[in-house]
């Protein structure tokens, strides 16, 4: 009776589950793996400033749609100022102006930026020149006239670069290499004579392409990362080759990823600018939104089939998304414990600690997790057993075991900072509580069942946490359980299923070899 | 059942597995309501002493931290006791005293444990520290039992216990459990106690297994564990089995002190019994309850349910159990 009653839930389960999965990717065409590289990216801009009771005119410098992005969706969120966007030699801009501002403003910028199909782009574009007083035919006249030490440098320099190289590319590698070198005797006559701002490697490497005819600028932008939300300003620079500007680092003239950066500005021109207000600061982040082929399909969705968009997640809010693209792995974290309890057998602390462990490990990367977490419970055992003598009762010495263990969190990211490790962010999130859970279980345990049996759980617990981290960290997992939460209905229903298993564990087939073997030889 | 060769192997040999023990025999035969009756211990004595069943005296019970003084009034009293959380598992928190000092109380091995230490101690059991589920919970102060001069070759400084595996108020499958030093003179297994198999019907040990390994002696005294005959076999079945039949769980592990003085005597109830008996006895337990579990009904009188014992212990057919017009149930 109850076994076929489970049998129907499951079954129905299932077929649900299959069933909007494959209307979604059939009819609706939902992406089955994740585009990695074509996305849409949300940015946004805080600009906070004061003013002095002057009438206020700022300008902020945008992104514009030349590039690899397509700018939409802007919006400005500045209460009591004019708005209007405007676009001049220097760039697009945001003017936002106020009769009289006194005492500190914020004004919010934000935008969606959707990646272009290169195939489709139009590729009309004019060819840029090189701008320089400096190029060949200018050099080799002014040589003659009057062989300054700055032009004879740079003729060295150029021609040197020229001949180690076999192409356009590696000559500018070959200029960048040469470039970086300021001890070098060219290099710094270089730096003497030239124009003022050129000490600084980025803009001599323009200076010096745009010497040899190679167009170039200096670039002032966010390197889009999906790693974290705050986006640094970055500088770089782009040259011109063959027909496309090419993004690199202004030291090494490595080519960087087109599709992660992101231009707001070019040759120096200032982010802010303006006049009526001061200490003004400008703070960028951004975050990565779904991929264009699954708006794509919703699109396609709210013609056909309303209900889809309605129960998708992706027509959540960023924030939230980020939120359940974390929720939505507990349910596998879950199925994979029952396995581990049910059908393996590994002996663990608590029913979920390996997959809170799990979670834990998803902040600081799995071997920084493990050192961390086998060093933090270590001397928090030793702590404990300390507060052991002192005869301190059950709940204040693990509250004093909480604090310490916090304490310990925070040395260890001062440490990090000091040492320019990057560990601090990542271990803010390590969780206090569960550290402290198992600290205290496990001494518990050491107490009373030996320490082979507190190594053994505390081993255990590390080794469920090693599959379930690859599980929670998997890309493509993440995107199946965020674009395709239905699925998580088979995971039910094949826990349910194991709510019924009454066969052996692997571990009591070692554990009862004896009768198993018995058996052999009576029969 | 399909499964590859080990495992099939051990479905041919009637190994109870931890899921099979817990869905067909726990859950159902077990009803969770009944649980606090065998897992706090002053209720378990309560019920024993119902069903006519020998249990050590209680002494007291103390609830708060301000009680403690009932303790020293106790040990006044009685000087040999014993001191546990009421709602302890696996032997945590257990204190065995068998005499009074100046300065404290005279535990087994000799040393004296300070009073500061006893209340801190007794502190550590108030707060649920050594107790199943969360918060709080009360110590009990118990008669101290002298275990039967027949182990004092055979346990070391500890007490040692029968444990029975009572089916519907049968017992199916018992064990005697043997502390050693290195157990410190706890008789759990899993601490390193002997476990010994035990012959049903006669009472004779067959074999002995510590930390999962077939052994002969006692490591601590030479002294064979097999064929040893546990003293008041009888009575130990008979108590099992009228205190497995009078409270409601169907699937019981029953823990039984032979005691010096007062013969069989009820330790505890547990109602999550392990399966390790099973390699003590190189036997599985479900061929030994299946015939049980297809009995429609199982008799009142504590001997004919012995009679079922012994028959099914020498895998007898028990259809001759049947009442007049009863039919074994299929499944
Ligand atoms: N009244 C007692 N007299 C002597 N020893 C006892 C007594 N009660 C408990 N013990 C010792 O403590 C151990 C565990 O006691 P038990 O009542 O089974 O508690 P638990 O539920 O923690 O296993 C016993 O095996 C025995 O060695
Ligand atoms: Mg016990």
């Amino acid at each position: 009776m109850k076994r076929t009653q489970l049998l129907i839930i499951v079954g129905a389960l299932i077929a649900a589950a299959l069933g909007i999965f494959s209307y979604k990717v059939t009819r609706l065409g939902f992406p089955v793996v994740p585009n990695l590289d074509s996305d849409t990216w949300t940015i946004e801009a805080k600009v906070s400033f004061r003013g002095r009771g002057d009438p206020v005119t700022l300008r902020l410098a945008l992104p514009n749609s030349e590039g690899q992005f397509t700018v939409v969706d802007e919006t400005f969120v500045a209460s009591g100022f004019g708005v209007e966007t405007d676009t001049t030699e220097i760039g697009r801009q945001a003017v936002f102006e106020r009769r009289a501002q006194d005492g500190s403003a914020v004004l919010f910028y934000s935008a969606k930026l959707i990646a272009v199909d290169q195939r489709y782009a139009d590729d009309a574009r004019p060819t840029p020149e090189a701008v320089s007083d400096y190029r060949r035919s200018e050099r080799r006249r002014a040589i003659e006239e009057n062989a300054t030490p700055l032009l004879v440098a740079l003729d060295s320099i150029l021609t040197e670069a020229l001949e180690k190289s076999a192409g356009e590319r590696s000559f500018i590698t070959q200029l960048a290499r040469l470039s970086a070198d300021e001890d070098e005797d060219r290099i710094s006559t270089i730096i003497e004579g030239g124009p003022p701002e050129i000490s600084n490697a980025s803009d001599r490497l323009v200076f010096l392409l745009n010497a040899a005819g190679t167009p170039a600028r200096h670039v002032q932008g966010i390197i889009l990362d999906t790693d974290t939300r705050q986006a640094p300003l970055t500088t770089w620079v782009e040259y011109w080759l063959g027909e496309t500007w090419v993004s690199a680092n202004g030291t090494t003239a490595e080519p960087l990823n087109d599709a992660r950066t992101l231009p707001i500005v070019y040759d120096r021109q200032p982010i802010v600018a303006g006049d009526g207000f001061n200490r003004v600061g400008v703070s960028w982040s951004v975050a990565r939104n779904f991929e264009s082929q699954l708006s794509r399909a919703m699109e396609r969705g709210s013609e056909f089939a309303p209900w889809v968009n309605a129960t998708s997640l992706l027509s959540l809010p960023i924030d939230l998304q980020l939120v359940f693209r974390v929720l939505l792995l507990i349910p596998l974290g879950a199925l994979i414990i029952v396995i581990l309890k049910q059908v393996i057998g590994m002996p663990a602390f608590g029913t979920f600690m390996p997959v809170l462990i799990a979670l834990a490990f998803r902040e600081t990367q799995l071997f920084t997790g493990i050192a961390l977490f086998t060093g933090i419970v270590a001397v928090g055992l030793l702590l404990r057993a300390y507060f052991n003598q002192l005869q301190l009762l059950l709940v204040p010495r693990l509250a004093a075991v909480l604090i310490i263990v916090t304490f310990v969190m925070m040395f260890i990211a001062l440490a990090g900072e000091a040492m320019g490790i990057q560990t601090g962010l990542s271990i803010s999130l390590f969780p206090l509580v569960i550290i402290t859970m198992t600290i205290e279980r496990m001494s518990l345990t050491w107490e009373e069942d030996g320490a082979t049996e507190a190594m053994k759980k505390a081993l255990g617990s590390l080794a469920g946490a090693i599959p379930a981290y690859y599980i929670l960290t998997s890309e493509y997992i993440e995107h199946f359980a965020i674009v395709f939460p239905e699925l998580l209905l088979i995971v039910l229903a094949v826990v349910l299923l194991l709510g019924r298993y009454t066969g052996y564990k692997v571990t009591e087939y070692y554990r009862f070899k004896v009768l198993a073997n018995a058996g052999d030889k009576t029969s | 059942m399909i499964g590859f060769g080990p495992i099939s192997k051990l479905a041919r040999s009637g190994v109870l597995g931890m899921n099979s023990r817990n869905l067909d025999f726990i859950a159902a035969y077990n009803p969770r309501r009944f649980y606090p009756l065998v897992d706090d211990k002053v209720i378990t004595k309560k019920l024993a002493i119902e069903a006519g069943v020998t249990v050590p005296e209680l002494y007291g019970v103390i609830r708060y931290g301000g009680e403690m003084n009932l303790l020293e009034k106790i040990a006044e009293k009685h000087r040999s006791f014993v001191v546990k959380p009421s709602n302890g598992s696996g032997g945590g928190g257990i204190m065995v005293f068998n005499g009074v000092a100046k300065t404290g109380l005279r535990r087994m091995n000799g040393q004296i444990m300070l009073w500061s230490d006893i209340r801190y101690h007794l502190n550590n059991m108030l707060s649920g520290m050594f107790s199943m589920g969360d918060g709080s919970d009360q110590v009990m102060v118990e008669e101290r039992l002298v275990p039967h001069s027949a182990f004092s070759k055979l346990a070391f400084g500890g007490v040692p216990d029968v444990r029975v595996i009572v089916f519907r108020g049968i017992p199916v499958m018992a064990m005697l459990r043997l502390p050693t030093a290195e157990s410190d003179g706890k008789a759990n297994l899993h601490q390193g106690g002997i476990g010994a198999g035990i012959d049903l019907v006669t009472g004779i040990t067959t074999r002995g297994v510590q930390h999962n390994d077939s052994v002969d002696v006692h490591p601590d005294f030479e002294t064979p564990v097999r064929d040893f005959q546990v003293p008041s076999w009888p009575e130990i079945l008979d108590l099992a089995s009228r205190l497995g039949h009078h409270i409601g769980l169907g699937y019981v592990g029953v823990d039984i002190v032979i005691c010096e003085h007062k013969g069989p005597t009820l330790l505890e109830l547990n109602a999550r019994p392990g399966i390790a008996i099973q390699t003590a006895n190189l036997r599985g337990l479900r061929p030994l309850l299946l015939p049980i579990h297809k009995l429609p009904s199982v008799p009142e009188d504590v001997h004919q349910r012995i009679e079922i014992a012994h028959a099914n212990w020498n895998g007898e057919s028990l259809e001759r159990f049947l009442a007049p017009g009863e039919e074994m149930r299929r499944h």
